[in-house]
This record gives C-alpha cells, sequence and structure tokens, in this order.
C-alpha cells in the first residue's frame, strides 16, 4: 500500500503580499513581534505578528499577558468525549486555535513537567486536568498544585488512585517531590514514605469517573516530614513542599529553559527562584520578569523546537487541516503519550537525526499550496521568519533557480525547504 | 476524508494492544520504494565525508551532543570491556502485553501447573522436550532447530502488576522504579557503542523508549512504507528537495540532514533482493515476521546499526489464551526461523543476537479460557550463542498473595548478560543496580 499524501491548505489569500512603505522597520519589527510568539503561544498566527509588531516591545509583552487572562476567563466548559484520544485532540485544538496564546503556551508547558500518560489513564479524566493547567495554570503554583495532586488523571498516572495510608504506593510521593516541586536528591526515603501516606485515601470513581476522598483511607497520625512533626495530611503536604524555596527554584528554573532556552549560571536561577518565592508563587509576575529579561529579548532561534512544537508551527503556518495526532508519533511527542513520567527529554536532542528524520517526511508530505506564486518573502512571512541567515535565503534562491521543476513544483519546494529550514526548527 | 496529516501503518496509541492478524506493513512494492527511498535521500550529497561516519566499522566520532551536561538522571557512560567486539548486534523482541511463560517453556513435569491450568495447559507428550523437566512450545520448532537459550523465572523482585510501570522499568532497566533514570537501557547501550551513525538504535513497528540515549535518538521506522511518502514519477522534485537540505551548512539540524544524506546514500548501495512472498517469515510471520525482514535489511545495509527494537504485540491474553498465544508463537517462530535464515545468507549470522522482553509473565491460575497479570517469565535468546537453559525455574507451590510465584532471576541480571557478555559493555556501567551476568556465552 501506498502512503497516503499529506494534504496541504494553505490559504490563498496570504499568498499574494502587500509591500509596505516602510518596510525596513517593519520587518525588525515583525521579527521582534514573531520571537514574542512564538515563545508565548504554541502555533504562531502570522495574522496576530503584525499586529504585535506595531506595538512597543514593552507594550506587546504587556498585551500577551492581558490576552492570556482575558481568554482564561473566557473558557468554554469542558464537553463530554466520546473516543479515547478526542479530550487530547480537543486540547490541542485549542493551543492551535485561532486565539491562542499564552494561557496555551503555559497549559501545554506544565502538561511537559506535570506529565500524565492515556496509556495508563481513563481518558475521561484527561478533560478536566487540561481545564486544571487552563485555569490554574497562570494563577498561583500552589494553588495549581493542590488541585494537581488530587487530580484524578494524576492520581491514576502515578497510582495515588486507591492508595491506602497503612500500606501506601510511593510512587506519587516520591514524584511529587523529585518532578514537581524541590528536585532530585533534596529529600529522603522517609520523606518519600510519610508523603506518601498522607497523600493516601484518594480515589477514583470507576463508573462516574470522579475523584473521591476515602477518610478511613487517609493518614491521621503525626510524623517526621521534611524535619517536622505533625499531622500530615495532602494538603500539608504540598502546602510544606511550596514553603521550601527549593520549589520555587527548580520550577522556576523549568520555566525558564522552557521560554527562554538559553544556557544560564545556577547563581542566576537561585536568584530568580528565590524572587518568585518572594512573590508567593504567583506565575504571572514570574512570566513577566522572565519576559521582560534582556536574555529573553536576545533570544531569537535559540531554543530548539521540540517533536509538537515544530508540528504545531507547521500546522499553523500551512493553514493544514488535522484530524488525528498520530504523525506526532514519528515526530517524537505525541501529546499525553510522554515517554515516562519524567516528560520528553529535550534540549539538542530534537534536533539530532531520529526527530529530523521524521521533520523531512512531514516537510515532504506536504503536497498543495493553493494557487498563489508564493514567492519566497511570502512563505517565509507566513512561516513567522522575517530575518533568516544568508546561507537559508542562499539555498531558497536556489530554489527559485531550478528549472528543471515545474513553477509549482518550485512553489512547492519553497515550502518544503522552508519547513526545514535551520530557523524554523527554532524556537 | 481531507486528514491534515494522516499517516498509514501507525497504530493510534491507545489501541496498542495488536490483534494477532494486524495489517502488514510491508509490500514488495514499498520494500523496494523504501531502499530507493532512503537511496533517494543520499542523491545529492556524492562523496560525502561523512559517508565514513556512518559505517559500522569506523573510528569513533565525538557524539552529536556532546555539547549538552549530563544530567544525573540520564545515568552513567557506558564503557567497554576489554573483551567487546565491535559489530555484534543486539535484536530486541518486545512482547507486548506480559507473556506467558509457562506456555512459552512449559513444565511439563509439573502436576500443580496442569492442576491449575485444567483448560490452558499444553500437553507433555505436544511439548518440544529441552530436558527431563521442561520443553518448548510446540509452535517453535524452527526455533529449536536454530537453538535456543532459555532464562527462566525472569522478573523484578518488587514487582507490580501494571504494564506501565512495569514496562518503564524494563525500558529503562530499572529493577526497582526507583533509579530515576530517564533514558532506556538500549539507549544506553546505544550511546556507547556510537561511531557517528543516527542509525546506531532502531526502533521498528513502533517508537521505543527502551533507545532512548543521553547523546542517541532511535531512527524509528514504523514500517517500510511510512518514511516517505513519494511517487516514482516524482524524483525529481524529491532530489532537489535533498539538494536543498544538504546545503544547509550550519548548526545541528544540518549536521543531522548530513548524517541522513550519508545514511541515504549508504543505502544505496544496497541491492536488496527480491521478497519471497511465500517465505514463512512473510506468509506467516505476521507483523513481527515482517519487522525482523526489515531488521535484517537494515543490517545487511551495514549503516552502523548495532540494537534494534521490534514489537510483538497481543500477549496480554486475559481471554482465549491458548488460541491467542498459539498464534504468536506460530508467528514468532517464523519470523525467528527466517530471520536466522537470512542472517546465513547474508554472512551476518556470527554477529547477532535475538533477546526478548516482556513487562511481566501471567498468573498460573487460568481464569475462564485467560490468564491475570503475573510475576516471573521466561526470556527467549537465540542466535551466535551456544544453547543453554539459565536462571532458575520458579516454585509453583510458593504463590504470593496474588497467586503468582516468586521471581528467581532479577532481569537486571538478564540484561547485564546482553550488555556484558555479548557487547563487550560493561554491565555496571549501563544499569544502576550492578547486576552479575548470567553466563549466556
Amino acid at each position: 500500500m501506498i502512503a497516503s499524501r499529506l494534504v496541504f491548505y494553505v490559504h490563498e489569500v496570504a499568498s499574494t503580499r502587500q509591500v509596505s512603505t516602510n518596510e525596513l522597520l517593519d520587518q525588525a519589527a515583525m521579527a521582534r513581534a514573531a520571537h514574542l510568539l512564538r515563545r508565548t503561544s504554541v502555533g504562531v498566527h502570522p495574522e496576530r505578528i503584525s499586529r504585535l509588531a506595531n506595538l512597543s516591545w514593552d507594550d506587546a509583552i504587556s498585551d500577551v499577558l492581558a490576552e492570556a487572562q482575558a481568554r482564561r476567563d473566557e473558557l468554554e466548559p469542558v464537553p463530554e468525549f466520546e473516543s479515547d484520544d478526542a479530550p487530547v485532540i480537543w486540547w490541542v485544538r485549542q493551543l492551535l486555535g485561532d486565539s491562542n496564546g499564552l494561557l496555551d503556551r503555559m497549559s501545554w508547558f506544565w502538561h511537559t513537567v506535570l506529565t500524565t500518560s492515556i496509556d495508563k489513564v481513563d481518558a475521561r479524566l484527561i478533560g478536566p486536568q487540561v481545564r486544571l493547567f487552563q485555569a490554574r495554570g497562570l494563577s498561583n503554583f500552589r494553588h495549581l498544585l493542590h488541585g494537581f495532586v488530587t487530580d484524578g488523571a494524576l492520581l491514576q498516572y502515578l497510582d495515588g488512585a486507591g492508595s491506602e495510608a497503612f500500606n501506601p504506593n510511593e510512587n506519587l510521593g516520591r514524584e511529587l517531590m523529585e518532578l514537581f516541586t524541590l528536585g532530585r536528591g533534596h529529600y529522603s526515603q522517609d520523606d518519600v514514605r510519610v508523603a506518601a501516606r498522607a497523600l493516601a485515601g484518594w480515589s477514583v470513581d470507576d463508573e462516574s469517573g470522579e475523584v473521591v476522598f476515602n477518610p478511613e483511607s487517609s493518614f491521621n497520625a503525626p510524623a517526621l516530614f521534611r524535619g517536622e512533626q505533625a499531622d500530615w495530611n495532602t494538603e500539608g503536604v504540598v502546602d510544606a513542599l511550596c514553603d521550601d524555596p527549593l520549589t520555587a527554584i527548580n520550577i522556576s528554573g523549568k520555566l525558564w529553559d522552557h521560554i527562554v532556552g538559553t544556557p544560564r549560571e545556577q547563581s542566576e536561577i537561585e536568584e530568580l527562584g528565590n524572587w518568585w518565592y518572594q512573590q508567593d508563587l504567583e506565575i504571572i509576575p514570574l512570566l513577566e520578569r522572565i519576559l521582560r529579561s534582556e536574555n529573553f529579548a536576545n533570544a531569537q532561534f535559540s531554543r530548539p523546537k521540540s517533536g509538537f512544537e515544530w508540528w504545531a508551527s507547521m500546522i499553523t503556518a500551512t493553514n493544514t487541516e488535522w484530524d488525528n495526532l498520530w504523525s506526532l508519533r514519528y515526530l517524537g511527542q505525541a501529546p499525553y503519550l510522554p515517554p515516562n513520567v519524567g516528560g520528553w527529554p529535550g534540549g539538542d536532542r530534537w534536533l539530532g537525526p531520529g526527530s529530523m528524520l521524521g521533520r523531512l517526511s512531514a516537510a515532504f508530505g506536504l503536497e498543495q499550496v493553493g494557487s498563489g506564486p508564493w514567492p519566497t518573502e511570502a512563505v517565509l512571512e507566513r512561516c513567522g521568519l522575517f530575518d533568516v541567515s544568508a546561507n537559508t535565503k542562499a539555498v531558497l534562491e536556489g530554489v527559485g533557480q531550478n528549472q528543471d521543476l515545474q513553477p509549482q513544483d518550485r512553489r512547492l519546494l519553497r515550502w518544503r525547504v522552508v519547513l526545514t529550514c535551520p530557523e524554523f526548527n527554532q524556537l | 476524508m481531507e486528514s491534515g496529516i494522516d499517516l498509514p501503518g501507525v497504530q493510534p496509541a491507545m489501541s496498542r494492544q495488536l490483534q494477532p492478524h494486524s495489517k502488514p506493513i510491508l509490500t514488495q512494492q514499498t520494500r523496494r520504494l523504501f531502499l530507493q527511498r532512503l537511496a533517494l535521500l543520499g542523491a545529492a550529497t556524492a562523496g560525502s565525508q561523512l559517508l565514513a561516519a556512518c559505517s559500522s566499522t569506523s573510528s569513533a566520532d565525538a557524539p552529536s551532543t556532546g555539547q549538552q551536561n549530563p544530567t544525573p538522571t540520564e545515568g552513567p557512560r557506558g564503557t567497554l570491556t576489554a573483551d567487546h567486539v565491535e559489530g555484534r548486534i543486539l535484536v530486541i523482541i518486545e512482547l507486548e502485553g506480559g507473556n506467558d511463560g509457562l506456555s512459552t517453556v512449559i513444565p511439563a513435569d509439573s502436576k500443580t501447573y496442569y492442576d491449575l491450568r485444567p483448560q490452558l495447559a499444553i500437553d507433555p507428550n505436544d511439548v518440544i522436550a529441552l530436558n527431563d523437566r521442561v520443553g518448548l512450545n510446540p509452535r517453535l520448532q524452527r526455533l529449536k532447530q536454530r537453538g535456543v537459550t532459555i532464562v527462566e523465572g525472569v522478573g523484578a523482585p518488587e514487582g507490580d502488576l501494571s504494564h506501565f510501570e512495569m514496562s518503564a522499568r524494563w525500558q529503562q532497566g530499572d529493577l526497582d522504579g526507583n533509579s530515576g533514570l530517564r533514558t532506556g537501557f538500549g539507549g544506553r547501550l546505544s550511546d556507547a557503542l556510537y561511531r557517528g551513525s543516527p542509525a546506531t538504535g532502531v526502533s521498528l513497528g513502533g517508537p521505543a523508549p527502551f533507545l532512548l540515549g543521553r547523546q542517541t535518538m532511535p531512527l524509528s521506522f514504523e514500517g517500510l512504507d511510512d518514511l516517505w511518502t513519494l511517487q516514482p514519477t516524482e524524483w525529481s522534485e524529491l532530489s532537489a528537495f535533498q539538494e536543498a537540505i544538504g546545503s544547509f551548512n550550519s548548526g545541528l539540524v544540518s549536521r543531522a540532514y548530513g548524517q541522513l544524506l550519508s545514511l541515504g546514500e549508504k543505502l544505496a548501495s544496497v541491492e536488496g533482493t527480491d521478497i519471497d512472498w511465500d517465505d514463512p517469515m512473510l506468509s506467516e510471520g505476521g507483523s513481527i515476521g515482517q519487522q525482523l525482514f526489515l531488521a535484517s535489511d537494515v543490517i545487511e545495509a551495514d549503516i552502523g546499526t548495532r540494537i534494534l527494537y521490534t514489537h510483538h504485540g497481543g500477549f496480554d491474553t486475559h481471554d482465549d489464551h491458548r488460541w491467542q498465544h498459539d498464534y504468536l508463537m506460530s508467528e514468532l517462530d517464523a519470523a525467528l526461523g527466517g530471520f536466522l535464515d537470512r542472517a546465513e545468507t547474508l554472512g551476518f549470522a556470527d554477529r547477532v543476537v535475538v533477546a526478548t522482553v516482556s513487562e511481566f509473565g501471567r498468573r498460573i491460575r487460568e481464569n475462564n479460557g485467560g490468564l491475570d497479570h503475573g510475576t516471573a517469565s521466561v526470556m527467549l535468546v537465540t542466535g551466535a550463542i551456544e544453547p543453554r537453559i539459565l536462571g532458575e525455574p520458579v516454585d509453583l507451590g510458593q504463590l504470593d498473595e496474588n497467586g503468582n510465584p516468586v521471581i528467581t532471576t532479577s532481569f537486571d541480571r538478564y540484561f547485564a548478560s546482553l550488555a556484558q557478555e555479548w557487547l563487550g559493555i560493561d554491565a555496571s556501567s549501563v544499569l544502576p543496580s550492578h547486576p552479575e551476568p548470567l553466563g549466556l556465552l
């Protein structure tokens, strides 16, 4: 059987381009706006770039922050889903939607940190977890974490569901400290045991999918946790972990890596984390501080796109229709299918051959780009690339001069090459 | 349906339990296309100096992502031992879902086995005797002829009955699930064996967290026709694409393209024998037969592949165990028999070992024609090693509170044998529990 072709539909309307009078100035402003949007949304809709480009850098950041809070206030109720992958598709459609922005970037970020896999959990529980990330992902980390440790999907994923205090499952307690709060090496096995007991008593009702708490299975005796003798329960353990500045340092470091991506000194991250601790783990101020940093302003094209991020940017640039997420397995990052509880190992590995092979396949699968002329500049603009390297320009020029190809094939090739160029593989 | 992205041959993760009659992933046409396609990849970069880096016998190259500092969870760096033999290959077959060891290697002398399995036990007269105690599943005739090592009683001492948990432990080589490792055991092996080939670790038939390394990421082929969507008439379109991506000249992206293009170049020289569809490997071997056929292609192509991971799905036999398991054993036997035949024909039989993994065994007592999750299972190893019986049989009279026997051989020791005794990689350098090898060779 020959593989069916990937078919991309790009809006023809965008293929004719108006040249503005202040082109050079525009290009710099557009490049800056595109950088901000690449990092603060999941797939950049070209239409949004020009709107932000009309604002100053500071105002553009304020706009992105304000827009996210407004979007949070307008979330539609989580629908009922009929198939297992429907909630993930529902979420990804929001991530890529016309109104996607920082709220979506942050719900994606929280999924990469606070992972869950649909391999293990009841699919009905995914929608509520996504909603938790959307509703609390921009509020306060303590508030988010309180919701997360009693989230049905997480409870099933890390064996918290059904765990009983007299013989608790330690999985959730361990990962709570290693991955979600303090970081590895900052807790003892005794801490794990007490945390596991304190987190016990929760379960997910098989029929309704509701999370229920059974006091009889929970812990109600004094114990020593992280040096403090007390009657520990779920809430108390989460509070104690959030009261430790190590949590602020660990989580703000992860957010820095996600948004800025460039290497930084440990002392800088400790400074950021300690500052965030003073802000009571409010997420918006942390984001604002990161976005307004000089490092961020200068970080253009410096962080490799992950498999999902590359796919998302390809989909939004090409306006491709899609109805399933299978191809993301080739790209190494299907949402809600992380390789393990630690999430996806990131960084430069995303640009290794194993990962790039899938991107080459997908880019070559581009089959149709409408009937417009699609000059190089228009394709680059559509992809949010306003300042590509001389090498990339030269490669694209070579495409334009290829006389072996029909004009429509040259047009198609231009798209394929832009989707594979080094800049498009970086955030 | 105008689906934007819809590649065939991919099982959605939600229905990962493959049926015995899974869709073919290989056709005569697509196999040729595969070789052509990868060859096409190389068409644009004639004489690439990177080609040498892809050969399995080339000298060591700096890891592609060596600039990244390892984190503690990525595990120790694999070190080669003095016994390391360059060019040896390990093929893993994952028996997905938890293979019943007692239907694979039958304890034909055990009254308990026949008492607890009134419907599902295999008749002692049918088993292929290995000694006076145990025998192979009657469907494994070819394997017996080829010679097979069995490893009995394999599992995790503090096991778990969750597929997810146990798969993760096996894939990460993490016996108790507490090591915090985020790399796969096969990925750490690949890191140690890395000589510059992007195809050092190859996953067939699905993704493989097993092969996730600190430096190396697996090349994953779902099926031969899944690499490229291409029609022969579009030759010039593809070569122009390759020429373009081969012209990017800086950074990790262009480095990856260079490696892939030289991989394609290397594959261009592979003739690729015509497929005989009457070969039992393909006519009876199902998806695993096709994967192993592709594996033999990959090895023949000499693109520096050292670890291959394949998937044989359907072992979660809660219902209709006997029929399903028989079917799966027949497929496995045809696949392995064909693979070892091809290994001889193609001249790599002396440097390949095939070993099974499976997250757990199954409950001894049958349950309405099916079997629940268990603990210990039996692993099979074949290829360039003498047949042996390793591990220890489980005591069917001593069951835990779930009705499962106590494992006798922790799986990290099995992994230690594959790493150290076969591949010549110090077991302690790739397994945090510092296990002793079992004596595989």
